[in-house]
């Protein structure tokens, strides 16, 4: 009797533990670090949790840190709790030669979800010819915005949508010119034209790396030689490049210098009220124009100086070495940067950094039909198509140093846009500070 | 007797011990506090100064590597760096200290609404730095801010002010006066000690109102000026906020405070090593500069009954 009970009390015990047991095994929990704000927390938060729900046993920690993210995560690595996968800036290159992140190249065939031969050719963040920090978790591309209500009251024909059409530095700023008003009604190519008092601007450029540097392409211009031994932002085809935009601000009177343009609201208000009739900014506008209510917006092919360049980038997700599933972490990667689960995100903000996504007509439909709020009519033809027939390496992840070399180089060019040196001057004195930095490229 | 006689030092001495017990006990959580999380962390930052810390936290020992870059110009920022604080705090110092010695004066004057002035001086101090900064941005701003405005309407030459490489410096150390009511709040204090007695010898000596300035007020000041002195020095060379969010260290480069540019050192560039370093030099000119103040107050700060 003592003995049948407890064999009884055995059984007992050891049913009590299998559920415990296959619940050990299951499940698997990670944690995701990530920035950002509005938009694109919301459309992280639904992919994640879209993730738990085709993942039963994987649990995952959301940590968003809007701010300071490069001290927090400082402060994670230091205390042995980095994240499993996580946000990442350039930084994450130092990381990987350190040996804190793992080679996606070495794991990708672990999770056949993302094929990485459909991963754009320069859309990855790569440390060494054989070793990456991974592909973009989404794409970005500059990208010339307009308000077609104010072209139509100037009686100018908006910019054309297809690459093959683009607008000429020239014809754009013959647009531009009677874009401008003064605040007596004057447009830039009237001689009684006030440029002491602009109401409203032709085209805001944007100012950054990522808003001339489509430009310095067009015109034959690079970053660096062809080898990757010297900086080139100093020679004739990036130069002339460089001083047509800051003519625009100081010769031309159409664009604001960046002192005018502290004064303007962010390109998205800016247009919907009348103060810009073109802006040329980072593609994630496009969000926030979706937004506008009764704003009649369009977007255009990129001005040329000699052919249609452009390029892509975007920022990747890292997976730390520290990680107790790597399985599952990677899986959480390519699930958060599959544009089929961040389709929210695809129509306005991002923009695919997959190959099928701009040749598969289904795929198209899903995040580039027109129409939409975030993709009005001729997105196709100047956006989408544009960039990915005439795309190039961005330097941000081609350069190698790149954030420190535009540390000197945006300041420098600061001298530029406000009329105090010519871009001559101002990149040749850059050119002798960056030497230093300068190690070639990455592709 | 005899016994009561010898028991009473005793017991001095029990209740001395007990209130150095109590003493040490109430002192320690500062004081663990400090070695805690202040001189361990400083004592690493020394050690990581002469490594090559990342932000993965590996390293390696490179000696002097990082103060051999920077003094011998490597870093192209470093004496831009230590040149572009070193004219703020040239320029906002005496400014600041200056203006705080001046609103001091005058909110000690006999006055109605005394009391709701001195609030209206102090409040600027309790507003958060980033709060200031981008009040300030308003305010400066060339084509729409106030400032502009107001000269435009009195018909005076207007500023590009924080937008301009010759302009941002003295825009910002101007901008600076606007928080000094702790300086102020020390100097008042430092005004209601001294004695009224010393006011009217003078007074009967026929002194005026600026010989009791020059000859009561100034004098006995000095120590409270000289404490401002050394507070406002350390304080003025670790600025950042201004540059951090009115400016990014712009246009040029031409506001890259050296707090600033260790900022970007350590969590922009990452390397957390050459950043100790970048910090420990803050910290030894910071030393010598005090140390200079304090050699030379013998000659100009005076103590009521001496030292």
């Amino acid at each position: 009797m003592k003995r049948s009970i407890a064999v009884l009390l055995a059984l007992l015990v050891a049913i009590a533990l299998v559920p415990s047991m296959a619940l050990a095994q299951e499940q698997v929990s990670l944690r995701f670090a990530y920035w950002g704000s509005g938009a694109e927390k919301e459309g992280i938060d639904k992919a994640v949790a879209s993730f738990e729900e085709a993942n039963p046993g994987i649990v995952v920690e959301r940590m968003h840190i809007p701010d300071d993210f490069v001290t927090k995560l400082n402060a994670m690595i230091a205390a042995n709790e980095a994240p499993d996968v996580s946000y990442s800036g350039p930084w994450k290159i130092q990381l990987g030669k350190d040996g804190l992140i793992y080679n996606y190249f070495e794991i990708a065939e672990l999770d056949p979800s993302i094929a990485a031969d459909d991963v754009q050719t320069y859309s990855w963040w790569n440390w060494s010819e054989t070793e990456s920090a991974g592909p973009f978790q989404a794409s970005v591309t500059p990208s010339l915005m307009y308000n077609a209500d104010m072209f139509a009251a100037a009686g100018v024909e908006p910019p054309p949508a297809k690459a093959e059409e683009a607008w000429t530095y020239d014809e754009l700023l013959e647009a531009a010119r009677k874009l401008t008003l003064d605040r007596g009604g004057n447009d830039a190519s009237s001689p009684d034209f006030d440029p002491e008092n602009i109401t409203q601007y032709g085209i805001r450029w944007g100012l950054g790396w990522n808003g001339w540097y489509h430009l310095v392409l067009s015109n034959g211009g690079s970053y660096l030689s062809e080898d990757g031994s010297r900086f080139t932002l100093n020679e004739p085809e990036a130069v002339e490049a460089i001083q047509k935009v800051a003519d625009l601000i100081n010769v031309y009177h159409v664009s604001p210098s960046p002192t005018q343009a502290s004064t303007l609201p962010s390109n998205s208000v800016a247009l919907q009220t009348n103060r810009v009739a073109m802006a040329i900014d980072g593609s994630w506008v496009h969000a926030d124009l979706a937004l506008t209510e009764d704003l009649n917006w369009g977007v255009g092919a990129l001005p040329i100086l000699k052919t249609y360049e452009s390029f892509f980038h975007g920022g990747s997700l890292i997976i730390f070495k520290s990680t107790s599933n790597l399985e599952a972490s990677l899986k959480l990667h390519n699930w958060i940067i599959n544009p089929a689960n961040q389709l929210d995100l695809h129509r306005g903000l991002w923009i695919p950094q997959l190959n099928s996504w701009y040749t598969d007509p289904e795929k198209i439909e899903l995040w580039a039909k027109e129409g939409e709020p975030g993709r009005p009519v001729g997105f196709q033809d100047a956006v989408m198509r544009s960039t990915f027939e005439h795309n190039n390496p961005s330097p941000e992840n081609n350069v190698v140093n790149f954030a420190e070399i535009d540390a000197i180089v945006g300041p420098a060019l600061d001298n530029v846009w406000n009329g105090t040196m010519t871009a001559q001057q101002a990149m040749d004195e850059a050119a002798e500070k960056v030497a230093p930095l300068v190690a070639g490229w990455t592709y | 007797m005899q016994a009561g006689i010898a028991a009473a030092p005793k017991r001095a001495g029990a209740i001395a011990a007990a209130e150095n017990r109590a003493g040490w006990l109430f002192a320690a959580p500062a004081a663990l506090g400090f070695l805690l999380f202040v001189l361990g962390p400083m004592a690493a930052s020394l050690w990581y100064s002469f490594t090559n810390l990342t932000i993965s936290g590996k390293w390696s020992f490179i000696g002097l590597s990082n103060y051999r870059n920077m003094f011998s110009g490597n870093d192209i920022y470093f004496y831009h760096a230590l040149g572009v604080t070193a004219r703020y705090v040239a320029m906002s110092v005496p400014l600041k200290i200056g203006y705080a010695f001046l609103l001091a004066t005058l909110l000690n004057q006999p006055a109605h609404g005394k009391s709701v002035f001195r609030a209206i001086f102090y409040l600027p101090t309790i507003v958060p730095g980033v709060a200031i900064s981008m009040i300030w941005m308003w305010l400066l701003n060339p084509d729409l801010g106030l400032v502009n405005e107001l000269l435009r309407a009195a018909g005076l030459p207007t500023s590009k002010w924080i937008y301009s490489k010759d302009t941002v410096i003295p825009s910002l150390s101007f901008m600076s006066v606007w928080t000094t009511g702790t300086i102020a709040v020390v100097f008042l204090a430092g005004l209601q000690d001294i004695p009224r007695h010393l006011y009217e010898a003078t007074s009967l000596d026929g002194g005026g109102a600026w010989s009791r300035f020059r000859h009561v007020t100034v004098p006995l000041m000095t120590p409270t000026i000289f404490f401002n002195l050394c507070t406002t020095l350390i304080g003025s060379f670790q600025v950042f906020a201004e540059a951090y969010i009115m400016t990014g260290g712009g246009p040029d480069n031409a506001s890259l405070f050296y707090v600033f540019y260790l900022y970007r050192e350590a969590f922009t560039y990452t390397r957390m090593g050459s950043a100790c370093a970048i910090a420990w030099v803050l910290f030894l000119i910071i030393m010598a500069v005090t140390a200079l103040v304090f050699k030379t107050s013998d000659r100009w700060v005076f103590y009521e009954g001496g030292r």
